[in-house]
């Protein structure tokens, strides 16, 4: 025992506390160490339950198969015994037990596995403290969908400092978010609730400093919450940077992020290759960034589809329009085209009844404009 | 991802959208091509179905049932041809039927008619 890495006092406590019947030790340790137990892991699972060297080790066999019969792999099943050796001394029905107090709360049986997997100590959890964690979100008006979804995310929650949610949920609240967007971004991303190093503070400073005002960050991060995830933190400074060095301004930034957020999660090639796209389809970078500050969703449509839409307005002599009103090219092409072909042959006087709202394009022409569209 | 090669995006077609969200490795082939269906069938091509994806990878993530109650939804609106809504609109899937229902509810408070709410939806960028 001592070659292994236990002290004397080890020795002596698992003695005092097994039923002095250490026969099993040997088999015990060349059973566990062959299954990918270490030396430390072997100390803490006989320190944890001593009577286990009493304990058959086809009875710890069959412990391991019920386990696995659980639905829980190999590998899962031994870390579970690492991180709860408990499990070692339990019965079929107290595992069970343990497995069914989740589902009374709603959890599916998949989930309980994930769960337990990724966070042994689960088993150690009592019904009541499942019971805190989930009536705390349900004050803070989180449905059982939500805090069931929050739960699978990261499952550490469940025995969380529920005063450091709190501490966390008040960040938001600081900052001006309601309860309910609250409620909606820590869904999505409840790994916030574990964030130590109050990226939402960071990322919400750094746009602030950029010269984003508060009411807009806030915008933002309700639109694209996963600008919360830490790994876009470094490229978010990348991006707003590329974005000058392209040529736009800190207001045309501030003006187009506000306008579509998502470009703040295009990578740097993504958008570098878009404004230089564009260039290639026959403009100067002036007229490009220009393009894109009036329309930002450009940086986000497929070249193709810009190149095709460009293509048709040109072929239809409004090509100098596009400059004047990038806007034009949200429209879907056979959107435009049934529009186009049916002018043509009603001898329209204005191109630009092109882009008239379809309520204008009835009270115009008495025809409305989706049902020119071909199935 | 092999569906996305095998559907015709390129390796940096498929890098961006990966840069962009950091989740779609995770996201199910089959789920993939169950959306790529689900847009096929209200519409779209393969140049509609590019636009989309390249635009707003996010939407290869999101829960297929949520997608055919968003469809539903804007049936229900009375919006028409609906490719080309998202072709013009390729984020607008990431919205849930509640988002639309909120958005119907806003204008309509805004004193806009049925019908000019339907133009909304062809006529602006919606995020």
């Amino acid at each position: 025992m001592l070659d292994i890495g236990f002290t004397e006092k080890d020795i002596r406590q698992i003695v005092t506390r097994s039923s002095h019947n250490l026969y099993n030790f040997k088999n015990l340790y060349q059973y566990l160490s062959k299954s990918g137990i270490n030396n430390d892991d072997f100390i803490n699972i006989v320190k944890t339950v001593p009577n286990i060297l009493s304990t058959s080790i086809e009875n710890i066999k069959n412990r391991i198969i019920l386990i696995q019969q659980l639905g829980f792999n190999k590998i899962d099943s031994f870390n579970i015994i690492k991180a709860y050796p408990y499990v070692l001394e339990l019965n079929e029905e107290a595992i069970n037990n343990k497995i069914t107090k989740f589902k009374d709360f709603g959890f599916a049986d998949n989930d309980i596995i994930n769960l337990i997997s990724s966070n042994p100590t689960l088993l150690s959890i009592e019904e009541n403290e499942i019971s805190q964690s989930f009536d705390y979100f349900k004050k803070l008006n989180y449905s059982n969908t939500e805090i069931i979804n929050i739960f699978n995310k990261e499952p550490s929650l469940i025995i969380n400092d529920l005063d450091k949610i709190k501490e966390r949920i008040n960040k938001f609240k600081v900052l001006g978010f309601t309860q309910e967007e609250i409620v909606k971004i820590t869904s999505l991303l409840p790994n916030i609730f574990l964030d130590e190093s109050n990226l939402l503070a960071t990322k919400f400073n750094y746009l602030f400093e950029f010269g984003f005002d508060e009411e807009n960050i806030i915008s933002i991060i309700k639109k694209i919450p996963i600008i919360l995830k830490p790994n876009y933190l470094d490229s978010l400074e990348n991006k707003l940077n590329k974005l000058l060095e392209l040529g736009f301004s800190k207001e045309n930034i501030i003006d187009i992020t506000n306008t579509d957020p998502y470009i703040l999660l295009y990578s740097t090639d993504n958008l570098t290759n878009k404004v230089f796209g564009i260039k290639g389809l026959g403009y100067s970078i002036e007229d490009t960034i220009n393009m894109i500050s009036d329309f930002p969703l450009l940086f986000g449509y497929d070249i193709t589809n810009i190149e095709k839409k460009i293509k048709f307005y040109k072929s239809i002599n409004l090509d100098n329009y596009i400059l004047e009103n990038s806007k034009i090219l949200i429209y879907n092409l056979d959107y435009i085209k049934s529009r186009w072909n049916f002018l043509k042959d009603s001898n329209c006087k204005d191109k630009l009844d092109l882009f008239i709202t379809d309520k204008d394009f009835y009270k115009q022409y008495n025809v409305r404009s989706l049902d020119l569209i071909k199935e | 991802m092999d569906i996305l090669m095998r559907y015709g995006f390129s390796i940096e077609e498929i890098k961006n959208m990966m840069d962009s969200n950091d989740e779609l490795e995770n996201a199910n082939d089959q789920d993939i091509l169950e959306l790529i269906n689900i847009l096929i069938g209200i519409g779209c091509h393969e140049e509609h179905i590019m636009n989309i994806f390249n635009c707003n990878p996010f939407v290869l993530n999101k829960n297929i049932d949520d997608i055919k109650d968003l469809i539903n939804k804007l049936k229900e609106l009375n919006l028409k041809h609906l490719y080309i809504v998202f072709d013009s609109n390729p984020h607008l899937l990431n919205m849930s039927s509640n988002d639309i229902e909120k958005i119907y509810n806003e204008k309509t408070e805004e004193g806009l008619s049925s019908e000019e709410i339907v133009d909304y939806f062809y006529h602006n960028i919606i995020l």
